[in-house]
């Protein structure tokens, strides 16, 4: 049977979207630049790169607990607030909680040798304590995102009598279940030949690796669905928001980036508790504390195998898990999935105070 | 095309960077073939599933060439990069020929430039090694996506289709093709293969080019890693000892605070001590 094509259909449609296309330049013009991390706050405290931001609110906050944010190294932190309808951190505020972040900053080369041990122990420790202090309190409520939440686990572990609680967001801490992709990307890779020659992993090379995981769609079929949204500025906004995240990515420090590949995609140290950051050996068997582990379903970065791990890893007689129905963008841009997990949050964050 | 070009160009890393450009570029090559005005009447026109698969074919020897000078444009872009510090590696080592086979065993130090050559013309080599090993994986997603499309297109013939749903079919089939790739062990070995390659090339090249700027009394990458690694090092040690003096003074703070609780205590006592004398001589 032929196919029905109709040359003059086609015609028509190509020059709709010609018109679209100049449309949506008009558009892109109007709307440039885009505004990212709506909510208002403070940098309170700063340690080379790092900074500490405290958000603003206008009413004192109802837990005694200060919550502090561990974002991934890889990417930026600002989509957990790209609007106020869309944000974490507004809805834990909102919610009740003095919500702190450590944002890690852009590595210089100058930041080639900073290690993990200099991310845990460093920059997260002093972080803590400065919460600490500003709080007159001994205990922060961690919320790990990513390989933040890998980092948040390391340092309950690490520091459990500074750790009143631990929230992980997709977090992956069994690097090799799941049929992780990364894992398998990651698996016949010389890190150490990678890293002495790069340095710093510039992260143009990482944004490489992540589009290439669904090339097509990322590269190719986001702009041409872009062309639909041109008669709905808000919805532009939106995409825009996303995609000025998606390219606001800094580079990796080399070692930290070197161990980070090595130990935990290649060698699965977390879950065998051979996880070392500089002389501390890192013990899953210190994660006591109680621990609230939300992944999603359809992650293709972090297979749900690899983030519900934790409950048999950790020994936390009060661990409590959510599969939520989404992939791993999702969690952090769906208002359907994330009026499904930001009252469990907030509730946990309560009965956890 | 420049305008990919350009962006495979950007990278600082193209061999391991260009991967993706090289996998959009095929998708867009592709997608150009379909909507080609001569191929699109051709696969209308097909009325019978020989005629459907012949125009398929043609589709498939077009996309042969375009596939060839996708993979030969990385090839180059990798090769331009690294062009200058093959320059480099002959400029240092001059009186050698890298073209040239070695000539009788070279002598003083022209031995070293000599063995930087080889190591550098070696591990180039291999980067291409690697790369043309890739295209195979290249070549195979791009093949099954083509064979994808031929049976989406062939399940649709009922329905009138304008670009987007063509374009839809090409990205499913493209995606159908590649995601089995992506997760296949071959893939992963030789992408492994590849990024090694390309960073043995980088650090042959960086060491030829750390000892030319060294030569030259200019500091060189190689040192200033080195500075850094110390830096860092001094960074924890500053670190380690603010904290420990920070320590020392919570410690201090806390002492002070037990002598004037402890001298409160022995205040109290004493006045409780000396209270009853006084209550004792008032009673007296």
């Amino acid at each position: 049977m032929p196919i029905k094509l109709d040359p003059a259909h086609i015609e028509r449609e190509w020059r709709e979207l010609s018109g679209r296309l100049a449309r949506l330049h008009e558009e892109l013009r109007r709307q440039r630049p885009v505004t990212l991390a709506a909510s208002p706050r403070q940098a309170v405290w700063q340690d080379d790169g790092a900074t500490l931001y405290r958000y603003l609110s206008d009413r004192p906050a109802r837990n005694r607990t200060p919550v502090l944010i561990v974002y991934s190294l890889i990417n930026r932190p600002s989509i957990l607030d790209l609007r106020p309808q869309r944000s974490l951190v507004g809805a834990l505020r909102d919610g009740g909680s003095d919500v702190y972040l450590l944002d890690w900053g852009y590595p210089t080369p100058a930041d080639r040798f900073l290690s993990l041990d200099d991310y845990v122990n460093g920059y997260l420790d002093r972080a803590v304590r400065e919460i600490c202090r500003r709080h007159d309190c001994d205990e922060v409520a961690l919320l790990g995102v990513c390989q933040g939440g890998t980092l948040a686990l390391c340092y309950a572990a690490l520091h459990p009598q500074r750790v009143r609680g631990v929230i992980t967001l997709v977090t992956p801490v069994d690097f090799h279940a799941g049929e992780s992709v990364l894992y398998r990307l990651c698996k016949h890779i010389d890190f150490d030949r990678v890293v002495d020659a790069a340095g710093n992993v510039p992260a143009d090379v990482l944004n490489a690796i992540f589009v290439s995981l669904k090339p097509y769609r990322v590269l190719s079929q986001r702009y041409v669905d872009m062309l639909g949204l041109v008669d709905d500025p808000q919805a532009m906004t939106e995409f825009l928001r996303m995609e000025q995240w998606m390219y606001d990515s800094p580079d990796q420090a080399g070692e930290a980036f070197r161990q980070f590949a090595k130990d935990c995609y290649q060698r699965n140290a977390l879950v065998r508790g051979e996880l070392r950051l500089g002389d501390h050996a890192v013990d899953p068997a210190r994660l006591t504390m109680p621990i609230l582990n939300v992944y999603a379903s359809a992650d293709h970065l972090v297979p749900p195998a690899s983030a519900a791990a934790l409950g048999a890893l950790a020994p936390s007689r009060d661990y409590c898990e959510i599969a939520l129905d989404s992939g791993h963008l999702g969690v952090f841009i769906s208002g359907r999935v994330q009026r499904a997990f930001f009252p469990a949050l907030i509730d946990w964050l309560r009965d956890h105070d | 095309m420049n305008h990919n070009a350009e962006a495979v160009s950007r990278h600082r890393t193209p061999a391991l960077a260009g991967i993706a450009n090289v996998l959009q570029l095929i998708f867009q090559r592709g997608m150009d073939l379909i909507s080609d005005a001569g191929l699109l009447s051709r696969l209308a026109a097909a009325s019978t599933p020989g005629e459907f698969e012949q125009a398929l074919e043609t589709l498939r020897q077009r996309f042969e060439p375009e596939l060839d000078d996708i993979v030969r444009r990385w090839l180059e872009q990798t090769a331009a990069t690294l062009l200058s510090w093959q320059g480099l590696i002959t400029a240092v080592g001059a009186g050698l020929d890298p073209r040239a086979n070695p000539p009788a065993q070279p002598l003083g130090p022209l031995q070293h430039k000599r063995r930087q050559l080889d190591a550098g013309n070696a591990a180039l080599a291999a980067l291409r090694d690697a790369q043309l090993e890739f295209a195979g994986q290249l070549r195979l997603i791009a093949g099954n996506a083509i064979a994808g499309f031929g049976a989406a297109l062939q399940s649709q013939y009922d329905r009138e289709l304008g670009l987007r749903e063509l374009f839809d079919l090409w990205l499913e089939a493209s995606e159908a093709a590649y995601e089995p790739v992506l997760h296949s062990d071959d893939y992963s070995a030789s992408l492994g293969r590849l990024v090694n390659a390309a960073a043995d090339a980088l650090r042959v090249l960086q060491r030829v080019r750390d000892e030319a700027l060294e030569a030259l009394r200019l500091p060189s990458p190689r040192e200033l890693a080195a500075m850094q690694q110390r830096m860092q090092q001094l960074r924890r040690e500053q670190r380690a000892m603010q904290q420990a003096l920070a320590d020392a003074q919570a410690w201090r703070q806390e002492l002070t605070e037990l002598r004037a609780e402890l001298a409160r205590l022995r205040g109290t006592g004493r006045a409780r001590r000396r209270r009853p004398r006084r209550e004792g001589s008032r009673a007296d």
